[in-house]
């Protein structure tokens, strides 16, 4: 088995054009300066993974929204306290991560399903990302989604926190310890202990469909 | 959950899966895969459960108006600089500004009225005149101090005559 073959394959999640350092630096330079514009690009590049965190983190598109909303006000106000242009990507998520707990300060987070017409919307975009599907590949992908929210929904937080900024966002792990302000040890330790209980539930799920027949 | 036959291995396995093992590393699951059958089922569960995360896990799309809305707040807080240059990079708070106000006004309350013991209303006067006239109407009479021959003649630190 190729091992190489297995690393890193960009996801849905992350799946816009990467910047390079040098452009992404130049971009956050302008936009500390007070250019809107510049602002927008960072919006452009970081926006969707940030709504896809906190929605992951809050289980509510509708609170991920706001949320997500919240984070680019504050960092555009706060831009001039990042040190560091380069971790930009990781200060968002920080960011992110704090309105998250302070509106759900003392109470967890309201799961919630997506009703039909947001899972029709979303199986809308997934058209647009897939090839053309059967009504019974798209039922069955929608079903798949469902799973896969429910399996990370029910990871404790301090787990889904690093799990997601790990297989959906294939953030490296000192990026992960920057974001959650924790020990690489203790990041790497979580990443693996939610793995396995990901694996194990989709298993449940599944059986020995879709390749999970490999799973122990 | 999963235990697994090789911990060493479920390890790595993982950090591989993320990309963080050294070219040293590296070679040691891709040993096990040939010696260990439990290790290469634990490394392509992992692997399994990752594509369909990758393939299946649902990813939402900014909505069109959360530009707008931020665009908006950013206008404002730009604005409510303007208009306060001195104060526009400070959040204004008027808890503070209320209780100094408050403040003050009990200040200015207290010089303007004191309390009744520097400058008592009228009752209260009444009542203290009332008071002395009656104390002064009371007789007052020295009782004889029983001790008054002992202490004129007998001074132990006198000489006498």
């Amino acid at each position: 088995m190729s091992v190489d073959a297995n690393r890193r394959k960009p996801s849905r999640t992350a799946s816009k054009p990467e910047v390079s350092g040098r452009r992404l630096d130049e971009i956050v330079k302008r936009a500390k300066d007070g250019d809107v514009q510049a602002f927008h690009e960072l919006y452009g590049i970081f926006g969707e993974k940030i709504l896809n965190y906190v929605y992951r983190l809050t289980g509510s598109r509708e609170d991920a929204e706001d949320l997500t909303q919240d984070t680019f006000v504050l960092a555009f106000r706060k831009l001039n306290s990042l040190k560091e242009n380069r971790k930009i990507q990781s200060w968002l998520f920080r960011i992110a991560q704090n309105n998250v707990f302070q509106k759900y300060r003392g109470k967890g987070p309201q799961i919630e399903s997506l009703d039909d017409d947001e899972s029709a919307e979303l199986s809308q975009d997934r058209k647009g990302v897939s090839a053309a599907k059967t009504p019974e590949e798209t039922a069955l992908a929608g079903e798949l989604e469902e799973i896969i929210d429910q399996v990370i929904q029910q990871l404790p937080p301090k787990y889904r926190e690093v799990f997601v900024l790990s297989a959906l966002h294939k953030m490296s792990y000192q990026e992960i310890s920057e974001v959650v302000n924790r020990s690489l040890a203790s990041v790497k330790s979580d990443i693996h202990r939610a793995r396995v209980a990901v694996r194990d539930q989709i298993k449940e799920y599944l059986g020995d469909n879709y390749g999970m027949s490999q799973m122990r | 959950m999963t235990t697994t036959a090789c911990r060493r291995c479920a390890d790595s396995l993982s950090t591989l899966l993320d990309g963080g093992l050294s070219d040293s590393g590296r070679s040691h699951p891709q040993h096990l895969d040939r010696l260990c059958p439990d290790c290469l089922r634990e490394f392509q569960s992992f692997t399994a459960t990752q594509k369909l995360l990758d393939d299946h896990s649902r990813t939402l799309q900014l909505p069109p108006s959360m530009w707008q809305g931020i665009q908006v707040a950013i206008d404002d807080g730009a604005a409510l600089g303007r208009q306060r240059p001195g104060l526009g990079r400070f959040p204004v708070t008027w808890l503070p500004l209320a209780a100094a106000a408050a403040g003050l006004a009990l200040t200015v309350g207290f010089a303007l009225y004191p309390t009744p013991e520097g400058h008592p209303d009228e009752e209260t006067m009444r009542s203290y005149r009332t008071y002395l006239r009656e104390r002064n109407q009371v007789p007052v009479t020295l009782l004889d101090n029983p001790f008054q021959d002992v202490i004129e003649d007998s001074n132990p630190f006198e000489e006498g005559e």
